[in-house]
């Protein structure tokens, strides 16, 4: 290398002073010349250098990242939230595998039971808006393993809970969707009912900011079982599955689509009881 | 951190040593490549906090993907692309187009574009005379080796004004130039 970029040229590029030209020249040379680069080493800030260096340190270790932690990522979602959104009581292994487990129960009963299956698919559209429910429950209501460390998160609350709603929704309607798929079901019967998943939870988050979550979580499922086990009775031997749900018919698809759209202004109104709900 | 001085080792075979997981050889190569780094992505934005977070991506990503390099060509330029692309990622992640370039603008003394005009005769008076948009797009796209849409991201203007502005640039310089 026969030229070299001076100290002064290599100062003033170090301060940003240097005007356009000259610094794109400088930077075409530093890419080739380790002399430059480490004459300009020497005019960084150390400290500046050391704390980065720091943070980059802590950070090797985690390599071994969990696969849906990296798919995440990938995704574009930001590190702190993947990693609450994996430390989600409803989202750990085990709840996933109750939720799988149920769902697997119906289908194979739904194969058992043959013919229309009728039977089958109403316990599932009964229990399927259960289960974002459930997983709302032990993600607020206190089961919650990070329970003391998300009190004291830096991030708002309202961040956080909308964070794990979310990622609680779509990981059961996904579950709840591939189950729905083998069952022997025509037309928008399929997805009745989500409308009713997304009514309860969202009904129970707003409920939370009155009273703890699992507590509204039971009542809401209570009512809804009970819902759903009253209009049956009475339309007991109507031949369309969704005319003997009244829960799951028309009316019932409006209150729930209401109870939803009524619990999300309630959560985003009172969402500053949340902050307040951290220290009980 | 230790100095430079202590090792011997070329960068290609500091970066096969981290590839091998050697979180040693990753020290000596942040000793000797962060402090440019910072220094180049600091001309690209005027965000040190963002600036910093790139930093620190850009060697985190070298440790996970040394083994990623090839042995061909620069370790420094192979470093540099990862750092640009991971102040994108920054700048996209935060909604913020680049900063810094009026501070940058008004830091630059009459006497200095002189004495760069000096320097680097013709050429660098032609390229300090394209007006800044115009000079961000040569920049991104010529000395930063982006693409047109990665350029687009990290100026925050749509892809078909980088190709707009680069196909007005090269115009006004030819004018100068002929």
């Amino acid at each position: 290398m026969t030229w070299h970029a001076d100290g002064p040229t290599l100062a003033r590029y170090q301060a940003a002073a240097l005007g356009p030209a000259a610094a794109a020249s400088v930077e075409a040379h530093l890419d080739r010349c380790g002399d430059c680069r480490a004459a300009l080493a020497t005019m960084a800030d150390p400290s500046r250098l050391a704390r980065n260096w720091a943070a980059v340190e802590d950070r090797l270790d985690d390599g071994a990242r969990p696969v849906l932690l990296r798919l995440l990522l990938r995704l574009g979602v930001h590190e702190h939230h993947a990693r609450l959104v994996l430390m989600t009581p409803a989202l750990r292994g085990p709840s996933i595998a109750g939720v799988v487990a149920v769902l697997t129960v119906v289908v194979l009963a739904a194969q058992a039971d043959g013919g229309s299956g009728d039977a089958v698919f109403s316990l599932f559209l009964v229990l399927a808006p259960l289960l974002p429910l459930a997983g709302v429950a032990a993600a607020f209501g206190g089961f919650d393993p990070l329970h003391e460390l998300t009190r004291t998160a830096p991030t708002p609350a309202f961040e956080l809970l909308l964070t794990r709603a979310v990622a609680i929704l779509v990981t059961t309607t996904v579950l709840s969707a591939l189950t729905a798929l083998p069952l022997p079901l025509h037309g928008w019967e399929v997805a009745a009912w989500l409308l009713p998943a997304l009514g309860l939870s969202a009904a129970s988050l707003a409920l939370s900011t009155w009273i703890p979550a699992h507590w509204a979580a039971a009542g809401l499922g209570s009512a809804w079982v009970a819902a759903a086990a009253l209009s049956w009775r009475v339309n007991r031997f109507d031949a369309d599955v969704l005319e003997r749900f009244v829960a799951l018919g028309p009316l019932g698809q409006l209150v729930c689509a209401a109870l939803a759209a009524t619990g999300a202004v309630v959560v985003v109104l009172r969402r500053d009881t949340l902050e307040f709900r951290r220290f009980p | 951190m230790r100095d430079r001085g202590d090792d011997s080792r070329g960068d290609g075979e500091l970066l096969r040593a981290v590839g091998a997981r050697d979180s040693g050889a990753l020290e000596v190569l942040y000793a000797r490549h962060a402090p440019w780094l910072t220094a180049r992505l600091t001309h690209r934005c005027g965000d040190r906090d963002l600036v910093d977070q790139a930093v620190q991506d850009t060697f985190v990503a070298v440790w996970r993907n040394a083994s990623a390099f090839s042995g061909q060509g620069e370790p420094a330029a192979w470093i540099w692309g990862i750092g640009i692309r991971r102040l994108i990622d920054q700048l996209r992640r935060h909604r913020r187009p680049l900063l810094g370039h009026a501070e940058e603008e008004q830091q630059v003394s009459a006497e200095e574009e002189v004495l760069v005009g000096v320097e680097h005769g013709d050429l660098a008076g032609v390229i300090d005379r394209l007006s800044p948009e115009l000079r961000a797009v040569v920049r991104a796209t010529v000395l930063d080796g982006l693409t047109t849409r990665e350029a687009g991201r990290l100026l925050g203007v749509p892809t078909g004004t980088v190709k707009t502005r680069m196909a007005r640039a090269r115009l006004q310089m030819r004018e100068a130039l002929a």
